[in-house]
């Protein structure tokens, strides 16, 4: 649990440069030729789930 | 059944309507509409009917690159701590209703606000025609093309009612409808689960289920090729970076997160939980469109373009109906927060700034309603004229593309305080100028589309390829037109306060002026009227707990930028800063701000966040704690009177605190401090002058001193002295040196006067002697006029022996004279047996003694022998005949106090000033030299004690009580 709001803060850029190369940079991963039709899918469900856990940690912290 | 669909629309929106009403009249279900998550799930009115209908057309051209308009939301909600909180902040603070506030409020800038809301409103336009194209066209395909004519008139209408109904009920963002947000949040469900009650009746029916679908696209890998392709093309970061920026910044999402969601904690929460709720609205959303798409491109026989196919597959399974719905929700959701909040910015930025009469001002909510249907109207007119050849996602990236204009701008206020107002509008125009030409222009007439051909570089590209240019190229111009010139030029110094004020949205807020109670209803009379003018002030008092009788300079500012703030929820920042006329930008006056400095804890100032300024805070603090115990009253007034600086020795002074004071003005101080202060402050530059207060007690003497301050704040420092013990010292030491003077003089003549009167007393003696021996023809009554010489002559003896002993005793120090520890009831023996011996009278009266045995005293001993003798004698004198005289001595922590009590005639109370006075006696003449009191209290001064007297009787003046009050004599370590 993050109890420094600064800390929070840098986590916080982290996830969103994070997902940002995700989606920018790695769809040659999950938009390859070969990934199953679900991927982009999969990847968005990944990125609820950081939401998620941000909103509830933030919330407690 | 051609009229099924109008029915149905009919009914939806009635029942939207009733539940929203219905929602704001229970309590239970508007605690339910308060939840967090109904924020999240409002705000999915981004999916409009574009992402309802035409997300299935974009995927068909463009694969999976329509999920980019979601997937930078999902982004763009991972961002909401960074980007969207400390925006909420802002906007609440300053109570926006739209981001057209914000950039007006920012760059203090009527222009930005109307420059913004004209762009707006005319890229979105077509926008709000699209949806209403959607239900048109849905409505005809459900009506099997029948009846068609004309129904468009119908729905548009239906969407205006609904539109100016519920638009109006929330239209003042004072009530932040939970009718509405439950309403939105309620359309996103429908719209969703419609989706994906569609894509399973897809899945099931056309593939037979997921492994069915698997099947299919191992048959047809192009299908899934198709999907994944565009990905990697350069369109998909423009799509993303847009709809990041979109999720926040179009009107209706501004509407809903910041001003919908709620102040403090409940919106704070509302936006944190926005983080997972709304992605995961938009994933379910999504999720059926690639199958829907899969199944129109599996079912023969499809007779729509990919635009239509979600009601087509509707329709051919049964569910035609209830996929109109979930249009119409899309619409219907979208038409409405649109117009709510498109309507604050055309009537803030353009209706008032340019027709700003009273009469308007006063009927801001009709002049609403008018323009939410006017906007509606001009959405349906906009739809007749617009070819329907167009598809929505044409209009779609045309409305994304103009919405990132206001990027630059938007992070210049979070961001960058050194952007300039000229800096944004260049950048802004420059912006729109690309965004026309690049992205509107080809789409209105096909002999502009060399330029998309030249951005492009191929021919005829797809609309998601040519936004792409087109977006990176707009921004590029706009954002480098705003950093090129804010950068050179100077920035006025309301923008940089504002913008100050902006990049820190915690930071505590310095700068603005307070107005008068009285003068703030003027003002708001003049342009509100009289009853909304008494409505307001008494709203903006009681938020802030204060009386109209206020007078102090930290709470009147408060008022004033309530008020302020207030209005600027009905008019805009700008327009509610000029009705009130204080402009934020505007500085504090000193006065205020050493309130505020009062008022608030010292730690961590909000301007001292600069690093050259947080080093001089030290400095600062330590002038100011220099000033504040400086040992004389100072007090530092403005021009007008507002006071500054109340130091610490002013409020012992005074009783007055600085937390009372600072901010008032000098004249409004109580009795008799307003009265002196502000006559001094009112003096000419240099001034000086003394007063005597008399308000109960002694007399205080005070010195004020005006100094006036020239340079730089102009004003005055008073300084303020209390002189009273100051003068009363003085006048004691003036009446010890004429004592002292006295003293001199004398024991002067006394010496002079001594010698020739000892050789008269000789020769007059021995005159007597040889008279004693008779001869004859000597004058018989010679003997006894010789002896009344002698007898006189001793008398002045003793007289001028007694002035030497007090002169003598002025003139030489007492630190000279040898101390000794003696006991108090020797001395007290010594006394009694002089005094016997001096008065033949003492015989007849009797003496009692009580000394305790342990008092002993630190002295001289011949001096408290004169002391004692003094006020045995003068207690012989005042006694009767028989009269006991009581000498009494006891211990009193470190003193030792003796008491010599008679009986006698006392002192008159009209002589109790003057008892210790040198020569004054109430002795008959010839008994008393007036010198024995005078030189006992001398004595005993000097030996660090005090000599007092008392009349032993209240009502007469009958009987004596002196009492000397020595130090304790200490037992000498051995």
């Amino acid at each position: 649990m993050l109890r420094d709001s600064e800390d929070r803060r840098a986590l916080d850029v982290v996830v969103v440069v994070g997902a940002a190369v995700a989606l920018v940079a790695g769809r040659v991963l999950w938009a390859h030729e070969a990934a199953p039709w679900w991927s982009p899918f999969g990847l968005w469900a990944l990125l609820v789930g950081i939401g998620a856990l941000r909103a509830f940690t933030n919330g407690d912290a | 059944m051609w009229w099924l669909p109008i029915v149905g629309a009919a009914l939806y929106l009635a029942v939207l309507a009733w539940i929203s009403e219905a929602v704001e009249r229970s309590a239970s279900l508007t605690a339910l509409a308060r939840r967090p998550i109904v924020v999240g799930l409002a705000l999915g009115v981004y999916a409009t009917t574009w992402s309802f209908h035409g997300s299935v057309g974009f995927a068909a051209g463009h694969g999976y690159g329509f999920l980019a308009i979601h997937l930078g939301v999902t982004i763009s909600c991972l961002a909401i701590p960074l980007l969207w909180q400390p925006l909420a902040v802002l906007v609440r603070r300053h109570r926006l209703a739209s981001v057209a506030d914000l950039l007006a409020l920012r760059y203090q800038s009527q222009l930005a606000g109307v420059m913004v809301s004209a762009f707006l409103v005319i890229a979105l336009l077509p926008y709000l025609s699209l949806q209403l194209r959607a239900i048109v066209d849905t409505g005809a395909m459900l009506s099997r093309g029948s009846a068609a004519e004309g129904i468009e008139l119908v729905y548009a209408a239906m969407l205006c009612v609904f539109a100016a109904v519920l638009g109006v009920r929330w239209a003042d963002v004072r009530q932040r409808g939970a009718g509405l947000l439950a309403t939105l949040a309620l359309e996103s469900i429908v719209k969703m689960g419609v989706l994906l009650l569609v894509g399973a009746f897809a899945l099931v029916r056309v593939f037979g289920g997921f492994s069915g679908l698997e099947a299919w696209l191992a048959e047809h890998p192009e299908a899934l090729t198709q999907m994944f392709a565009p990905v990697r093309g350069q369109s998909w970061s423009a799509l993303c970076m847009a709809s990041f920026v979109a999720a926040f910044l179009l009107p209706r999402q501004f509407h809903v997160a910041f001003v919908l969601a709620g102040e403090g904690e409940r919106g704070a929460a509302a936006l944190r939980h926005t983080t997972w709720v709304l992605p995961l609205l938009l994933l379910l959303l999504n999720l059926p469109l690639p199958i829907l798409l899969w199944a129109g491109q599996a079912t023969p026989g499809m007779s729509t373009s990919p635009d239509m196919w979600v009601v087509e597959l509707g329709l051919r399974h049964g569910l035609g109906l209830i996929v109109f719905a979930g249009g119409l929700s899309a619409a219907s959701a979208m038409v409405l927060v649109s117009s709510i909040a498109l309507s604050g910015m055309i009537v803030n930025h353009m209706v008032l700034p340019l027709a700003g009469e009273r009469w308007l001002l006063q009927r801001l909510g009709w002049v609403r309603r008018v323009v939410i249907v006017g906007l509606v109207l001009s959405g349906f007119a906009l739809h007749l004229l617009l070819a329907h050849s167009r598809s929505l996602v044409d209009l779609g990236l045309v409305s994304f593309a103009a919405v990132a204009q206001l990027v630059p701008g938007v992070a210049g206020a979070l961001l960058w305080p050194r952007g300039t107002r000229r800096g944004f509008v260049a950048g802004l125009a420059l912006g729109i100028g690309v965004w026309i030409v690049v992205a509107v222009l080809p789409l209105v007439d096909a002999a502009f589309e060399p330029l998309v051909l030249a951005l492009v570089g191929k021919p005829s590209p797809t609309p998601a390829e040519a936004f792409a240019p087109a977006l990176w190229l707009s921004l590029l111009i706009n954002s480098g037109a705003y950093v090129l010139v804010s950068l050179t030029e100077r920035q006025r110094p309301a923008e940089a306060a504002v913008a100050a004020a902006c990049v820190r949205p915690q930071a505590v807020e310095v700068r603005g002026r307070g107005v008068q109670v009285a003068e703030l209803r003027e003002r708001l009379v003049a342009v509100l009227g009289a009853a909304r003018a008494d409505l307001e002030l008494k709203l903006a008092l009681e938020q802030l707990g204060l009386d109209e009788d206020e007078r102090r300079a930290l709470p009147l500012r408060e008022l004033t930028r309530r008020i302020e703030v207030n209005l600027a929820e009905h008019l805009g920042p700008l327009a509610a800063a000029d009705l009130i006329g204080s402009s934020a930008s505007e500085p504090s006056t000193l006065a205020a701000l050493a309130a505020e400095l009062e008022a608030r804890p010292p730690e961590n100032p909000p301007w001292t966040r600069g690093p050259q300024i947080a080093g001089l805070e030290p400095i600062r603090r330590y002038l100011a704690q220099v000033l504040a115990e400086l040992p004389v009253g100072v007090c530092a007034a403005e021009a007008d009177g507002a006071i500054v600086v109340w130091n610490v020795a002013l409020t012992r002074l005074t009783g007055l605190t600085p937390e009372q004071v600072l901010g008032d003005h000098l004249e409004h101080l109580p009795s008799p401090w307003g009265g002196l202060l502000s006559d001094m402050h009112g003096q000419e530059s240099e001034a000086q002058r003394e007063y005597t207060l008399r308000s109960g007690g002694a007399p205080r003497i005070l010195r004020v001193r005006k100094t006036a301050l020239e340079e730089g704040a102009a004003g005055a420092v008073l300084v303020v002295e209390d002189l009273t013990e100051r003068r009363a010292m003085l006048a004691e030491l003036s009446h010890r040196d004429r004592l002292r003077s006295i003293g001199r003089l004398a024991a002067g003549v006394a010496h002079e006067v001594l010698n020739p009167l000892t050789g008269i007393l000789m020769v007059a003696r021995n005159v007597s002697n040889e008279l004693h021996r008779p001869t004859a023809g000597s004058d018989p009554d010679l003997p006894a006029r010789l002896g009344t010489i002698v007898s006189e002559a001793q008398r002045i003896e003793r007289i001028v022996r007694a002035l030497l002993v007090y002169s003598r005793a002025q003139v030489q120090p007492a630190e000279v004279r040898p101390r000794q520890r003696i006991a108090l009831s020797e001395l007290v023996d010594d006394a009694v047996s002089l005094a016997r011996l001096a008065r033949a009278r003492g015989e007849s009266l009797r003496f009692e003694q009580k000394i305790d045995p342990r008092a002993c005293v630190l002295g001289e001993r011949q001096g408290l022998s004169q002391v004692l003798v003094n006020l045995l004698t003068n207690a012989i004198d005042a006694s009767p005949e028989g009269a006991t005289i009581v000498v009494s001595g006891r211990v009193s922590a470190d003193r030792v106090i003796v008491e010599v009590c008679d009986d006698g005639s006392g002192i008159p109370m009209e002589f109790a000033e003057r008892v210790f006075e040198p020569f004054f006696t109430t002795k008959d003449p010839g008994r008393g030299t007036g010198l024995g009191l005078a030189t006992s209290f001398r004595i005993v001064t000097e030996h660090g004690g005090s000599l007092t007297w008392s009349s032993r009787h209240e009502l007469e003046p009958r009987g004596c009580a002196f009492r000397v009050n020595l130090p304790m004599g200490q037992e000498q370590a051995s």
